[in-house]
């Protein structure tokens, strides 16, 4: 273990051998993750299908819980172990759960054949996933970066940052190469292919990982004597490495996660929605922008080993806050010139009583829970992503909104005896006061659709490259740093949880909140203010709290 | 290293070309939140 910087030389044999099974396994585990979320309308189709809206919905929040919950507890739960037993065999364990787990789903017999158990399997199995990719990704940078040399962990560690994406990539080329196979009967049981396909890759992942030894730091460690007894209670329970997972979490993986969510998800969902491109359009130009932009995962990892950690992660944090406001509407422009356009031609205005305007934010509101008339239009543009202006009407009036000159009035709703829909009469009023909006919108030209022969497709990838690129800032060098934050003793513990709560949390409330913060004000760039905010918070307290860890000797305190 | 570099080339042209000749991709990965839940499960 080398307290000073190695002269430079090429990776070893057992060094590439390492990145490899680590990245590999990675890989496969995030496949296995997105998985479920590419082929949510076909799982929804299998085991929730037959449920009723209420258990419907249930199982739904229960699954997303398995992203946002889940996440953060497995990084404890294998965190803990990963720093008692050592990292070989905890990230043997997250794989071989997740792997199952995967392969389960793809067995399991739908709603149709076996009922309620279906969906509450299903929903059991997710949540395991949630677990085990909570565990996998601390293990694996740790192992990785407790192999590398001095003054090449950032360029070693790089390559754990490319699996999520590479990861998601994989599980689409499955599912198109199962779909072409298979043909009508994808939608019966060649859905099922993918998953129990994990089987082949959780045995290479297992063989490959078996061969490889400990890490040395950790064995050493053991060999002493010195592991930690109860990693939680060091990681969380004491001050000293408590404000560091602290600092961590809201000086580096916080912005990191918006900015990640921000480049790569809420790109896409921006221009399907908002720019209305064609869902396929927007796919292919996010999946090139994301190939462009692999690349440079590993070479702002390595990069960081030169000029530092902290100047290309907090650099990328600044210039995303500094600039998603002028780039986000030029993307507009670019992709759907016309809707711009009818925009500015045509204002919309929702005058309201305020009193009876709602929080629109909840991640787990569903449209019975808004039955005012304010609500309904503002949803009702909202979902059509149709900015407006909010303007104060009387105490209790009927909300009304105008496009242009013309006006529509909204309605107050009623449920149902059972509480669980709309009452039939009010969601037929509902139904026309959205048909009449959605057509006095359409004619407007506020609804048109991004046009092939006026889009700039050029420079929308451009854009979305540009997007991609500070994702890559942000998160190359920050498994190497997260890594060197803390002692080997509770390494593994301290560095999963900031890195999932950051991500699970920060990053997964982004597009509720996103969509809450348009909601609220019509401006369809609202949203973005989230991501900039928190960027913005975490480039301060990273400046001015968290030290540069770059040259940081990782075993001084073993 | 350049067998790495032409093996993502290979890996990235084939996801792309396949991309293309799909007709129904996403790209959203994980979904989050019940935005997606309620177009899901309205089956």
């Amino acid at each position: 273990m080398a307290t000073s910087i190695a002269a430079p030389r090429p990776m070893s044999a057992e060094e590439k051998k390492v990145i490899f099974a680590s990245s590999l396994g990675t890989v496969f585990e995030w496949y296995d993750f997105y998985l479920y979320g590419s082929l949510a309308a076909v799982i929804a189709k299998q085991f929730f299908g037959g449920l009723d809206p209420t258990s419907a919905y249930i199982f739904a929040l229960l699954a997303f819980a398995a992203g946002f919950i889940v996440r953060p507890f497995g990084a404890l739960v294998f965190g803990r172990l990963g720093d008692m037993i050592g990292r070989k065999y905890t990230f043997l364990v997250t794989i071989v759960i997740m792997g199952t787990a995967t392969f389960i789903v793809g067995l399991l017999p739908n709603y149709a054949t076996i009922g309620i158990a279906a969906p509450i399997i299903l929903v059991a199995l997710r949540m395991l996933q949630g677990l085990a990719l909570g565990g996998e990704y601390g293990g694996a940078a740790t192992y990785v970066a407790e192999h590398s040399p001095m003054g090449k962990r950032g360029a070693y560690t790089a390559w754990i940052q490319t699996t999520a994406t590479l990861g998601l990539f994989l599980s689409l080329i499955v599912i198109l190469v199962t779909r072409e196979l298979t043909g009508p009967a994808f939608e019966v049981w060649g859905w099922r292919v993918p998953f129990l396909l994990s089987i082949f890759l959780l045995a290479v992942s297992v063989y490959i990982r078996l061969s490889m030894n400990e890490s040395p730091a950790f064995a050493k460690m053991k060999a002493e004597g010195k592991t930690s007894k109860a990693p939680l209670s060091e990681s969380f329970g004491q001050w000293k490495n408590l404000k560091i997972v602290i600092l961590a979490l809201i000086g580096l993986t916080a912005g990191q996660a918006v900015v990640w969510y921000t480049g790569q998800f809420y790109a896409l969902f921006f221009l399907q929605s908002i720019a209305k491109v064609d869902p396929k359009t927007a796919n292919l130009l996010i999946a090139a922008s994301l190939v462009i932009g692999t690349p440079f995962f590993i070479f702002f990892g390595s990069l960081s080993d030169k000029i530092g950690r902290k100047p290309i992660i907090l650099g990328g944090c600044l210039i995303a806050a500094l600039t998603y406001f002028s780039v986000f509407p030029m993307l507009l422009n670019y992709a759907n010139p016309g809707l711009v356009a009818a925009q500015k031609a045509v204002p919309v205005t929702v005058t309201a009583d305020q009193a009876t305007c709602s929080f629109q934010g909840s991640p787990i509101a569903r449209p019975i829970d808004f039955t005012s008339s304010c609500d309904i239009a503002k949803r009702t543009l909202t979902e059509n992503y149709i900015p407006y202006k909010n303007v104060a009407g009387p105490a209790g009036s009927i909300a009304v909104i105008k496009l242009g000159d013309k006006e529509i009035p909204s309605l107050n709703a009623t449920l149902n005896d059972k509480r669980d829909a709309f009452s039939p009469d009010s969601g037929k009023a509902i139904a026309d006061f959205k048909k009449a909006v959605v057509e006095t919108a359409k004619t407007a030209g506020l609804t048109a659709k991004a046009d092939d022969k006026t889009m700039n497709k050029g420079m929308v990838l451009a854009v979305l490259v540009f997007l991609v690129i500070l994702v890559t800032m942000v998160y190359g060098p920050i498994a190497a740093m997260l890594v060197e934050m803390f002692p080997t003793r509770i390494r593994y513990t301290s560095m999963s949880l900031p890195y999932h709560i950051g991500n699970g949390w920060f990053g997964g409330l982004l597009p509720t909140t996103a969509f809450a913060m348009v909601a609220a004000t019509g401006d369809i760039f609202y949203g973005l203010w989230y991501p900039v905010i928190v960027a913005s918070a975490t480039f301060v307290i990273g400046m001015l709290l968290i030290k540069e860890t770059k040259d940081v000797d990782i075993f001084a305190n073993d | 290293m350049w067998k790495l570099v032409v093996g993502f080339i290979v890996f990235a042209g084939l996801a792309l070309y396949l991309l293309m000749k799909g007709g129904d991709i996403d790209m959203s990965g994980e979904k989050h939140g019940l935005l997606n839940a309620h177009v899901v499960v309205k089956v």
